[in-house]
């Protein structure tokens, strides 16, 4: 049982799916997804959300059967101890993995983009460091730093609003000239970059309020990436055309850097200083989770020695492995077999599992 | 102090040892900042590359830029320039702060785009937002003695904004890679010449793809296309000659000012062999000089939009025979092609294309406004 006391409002739900989504993702996949679907990319990245939210929907009804249990518990529940352990010990590698991968495409990009000369380690630590200080808190603390950074994510929206003159519609016509293949196989590579709805699976039953409610936060809080992400494509196509945009990596960047305002000059650093925040975020999320994860793994209560544990492996792993795109690439690919297994298919099949075996927890009673 | 708080500032103190970001400091004493930079082509082939690099001097005050140091360097590419360069000039070569880029005439006829290279991939380089061809070559242009004071840059800078203003050269909205990558536009540059203390835009030049056609459309011509890509800015004077054989020669003329335009483009291209192309302009215009008569009756005013609208059509044509004689897509024609008729777009093969289309312009003129004076 979660003490009431640690219970986070649906409000603060919101923001917390939010933040972890919106990461990594703004400044590359406009990139990933147009070398797929070309101009239609603002469509696949749309589409790519609306299978997030059948995920959602797949996690809520499984999470709506144990209101009081996280995906740890529940997994033992309903498979078993031998089969949940290894489940238990593959839903924190996963979400150490994310964790990792982010970071070290986080470090790539700084590295690439305004720290040519720092080393990535340095980097990578003091981005962990503040991950460690921020998730060795109960999820309440955590909700509260989400909810006040996502300020931030004003100012980054607000930065997109200076292009908006200097787009060009005729870009993104004709509509689905690429076809529906393709748009739904850029689909597919987009919807990684909503990764992070999953941490419902943990922080689910932390949430006051009814079931349905959950599932309306939750759906909106994914809503609101969903349409943050595919005006970031679209406008990204609309300013530089889906030609240009193939070689592009980081378009998002590359428009701040062309513009510029009368005090400010090189917009791209101001961006970037606040995406980091973002990307702060989700680490924080990923890592707070294989934090539980790991607490479950070895039945105990404390989660603090975990939390640098997960950190320092981090640390070492981001470390160890070198920094360039064909790793990136590789770990990435890996990261997305991973979550297509983790977000969707096993969900679903202990959703299906646990109504087989017809286990229901009461719905739990109002406190 | 409270006894807990100790460790605290202790660690306090470490990060700050942290925060200096020693590996990554560029400090702007070591930088010598190239802010304006050129390209020509030499006889043999080489790339002739030439820098502006305005010299501050310390005065009462505070630092102020007194004159420019101005050099040239022959290389393979830009790097090869810029390394030669950097082994010249007492500190850093920077060009994050680059804010013009001119093409010499014969260079920018080769290809601007393997030069333009380094600037797109260098995170740190500016994404020139000025760039121009040189009548003649950049080298020249750069080096002459101004009568201005004030660095070469800050000089063009100037001179861009103020024309830029003026509606005579476009503003660059977006990176020129953009343009060069897109099969269905042109870019179109602003083309500019070097006088003897000045420098001076005498017009546009025509692209084709990343290339310089070698064909121009002067001041009067720019003001018109400005107006055909819909990219009015603050204000757009334009001379019309609305009669003949008066007496004085400036009694001919009027000047007017363009306050609004509306654009309608139209593309229509279902049949291969027939697309048409058709821009219609409604401008709303002010009367800045009229040396020859009163505008004190509604039927003069009528008189004068019909005489204006039918000469400007006249000139809108013909800026767009030079267009399609340049084969420059600037306007973006095969854009909306490509967006509305796509099969159509796909069956052809644009640059081809492009000349022989039947492409023709109207413009309509209703005068609003005319000073204070009848």
């Amino acid at each position: 049982m979660i003490k009431a006391e640690n219970k986070i409002s649906q409000f603060q739900l919101f923001f917390l799916i939010m933040q972890t989504q919106i990461g990594i993702g703004i400044i590359y996949l406009p990139y990933e997804v147009n070398k797929i679907s070309g101009s239609d990319a603002w469509i696949s990245v749309f589409i790519a959300g609306m299978f997030v939210q059948i995920g959602i929907l797949i996690i809520w009804l499984l999470c709506r059967r144990y209101p009081e249990q996280t995906i740890f518990e529940v997994m033992s529940m309903i498979v078993g101890k031998p089969i949940g352990f290894l489940l238990k010990v593959g839903y924190t590698s996963y979400f150490l993995l994310s964790a990792i991968l982010i970071t070290l495409q986080f470090g790539e990009k700084v590295n690439t983009w305004i720290l040519p000369r720092t080393p990535i380690w340095v980097i990578s630590f003091l981005l962990i460091a503040i991950c460690i200080f921020c998730i060795k808190e109960s999820l309440k603390v955590i909700a509260r730093f989400f909810v006040v950074v996502s300020l931030l994510l004003v100012v980054l929206l607000a930065f997109t609003f200076l292009i908006l003159r200097d787009i060009h519609i005729l870009f993104v016509q004709p509509i689905g000239v690429n076809g529906v293949y393709k748009i739904l196989k850029g689909a597919s590579q987009g919807s990684f970059s909503f990764q992070g709805f999953e941490s419902l699976l943990v922080i689910l039953p932390y949430c006051l309020g009814k079931g349905v409610g959950k599932l309306k936060v939750a759906l909106s809080a994914s809503g609101f990436t969903i349409i943050f992400y595919t005006y970031l494509t679209f406008i990204t196509i609309t300013y530089f055309g889906t030609e240009a945009l193939r070689f592009i990596p980081e378009p998002v960047l590359y428009i701040m850097k062309f513009k510029y305002l009368e005090i400010i000059d090189r917009v791209d650093l101001i961006f970037f200083s606040i995406w980091i925040v973002s990307v702060a975020t989700s680490v924080m999320m990923f890592l707070y989770l294989a934090s539980i994860g790991m607490t479950h793994l070895f039945g105990k209560t404390k989660r603090t020695p975990f939390v640098y544990c997960l950190g320092a492996l981090t640390f070492i792993a981001v470390s160890l492995i070198p920094v360039n795109g064909q790793v990136i690439h590789t770990l990435g690919f890996t990261s997305n077999l991973y979550s297509i297994i983790f977000t969707f298919i096993l969900p679903i099949i202990l959703l299906i599992v646990s109504v087989v075996r017809r286990q229901k927890v009461q719905e739990d009673i109002p406190s | 102090m409270n006894i807990s708080r100790k460790p605290i500032l202790l660690l306090v103190c470490c990060c700050i040892v942290l925060l200096t970001g020693c590996w990554d400091q560029k400090l702007l004493k070591d930088a010598k900042l190239v802010m304006a930079s050129g390209f020509d082509v030499t006889k043999e082939g080489k790339l002739l590359g030439t820098i502006v690099i305005p010299v501050f001097s310390s005065s009462e005050g505070g630092a102020k830029i007194a004159e420019s140091q101005v050099l040239s360097e022959e290389g393979d590419t830009t790097m090869d320039i810029e390394k030669e360069l950097n082994l010249k000039i007492s500190g850093q070569y920077d060009a994050s702060k680059m804010i013009v880029l001119l093409f010499g005439e014969d260079y920018a006829k080769q290809d601007i785009q393997p030069g333009l290279d380094l600037f797109y991939r260098d995170p740190r380089n500016s994404l020139v937002d000025n760039a121009a061809v040189v009548k003649g070559r950049a080298n020249d242009l750069l080096n002459i003695k101004l009568n201005e004071a004030g660095s070469m840059s800050a000089y063009l800078e100037g001179l861009f904004e103020s024309a830029q203003a003026d509606s005579v050269i476009p503003r660059q909205t977006r990176p020129m890679y953009s343009d060069f990558s897109d099969p269905a536009t042109d870019i179109i540059l602003p083309l500019i010449e070097a006088l003897k203390h000045e420098a001076k835009f005498i017009g546009l030049a025509l692209f084709n793809g990343s290339k310089y056609t070698g064909k121009d459309l002067n001041i009067a011509e720019s003001t018109i296309y400005m107006l055909l890509a819909n990219e009015l800015n603050k204000n757009s004077e334009i001379k019309v000659k609305v009669s003949e054989n008066e007496v004085p020669e400036s009694k001919n003329y009027i000047y007017i000012n363009v306050l609004n335009v509306k654009r309608k483009f139209k593309v229509i291209g279902q049949d291969v062999n027939d697309i048409s192309s058709h821009i219609h302009l409604d401008l709303k215009i002010e009367v800045l000089e009229y040396p020859d008569n009163y505008l004190d009756s509604a039927q003069k005013i009528r008189d004068l939009e019909k005489i204006i609208s039918e000469k400007l059509t006249a000139e809108a044509n013909i800026v767009i025979k030079k267009l399609q004689e340049a084969n420059s897509d600037s306007l973006s024609v095969g854009r909306r092609l490509f967006a509305f008729y796509h099969t159509t777009w796909e069956q052809i093969n644009w640059s081809e294309t492009y000349p022989s289309i039947d492409f023709d312009a109207k413009v309509n003129t209703k005068i609003i406004k005319h000073g204070v004076f009848d």
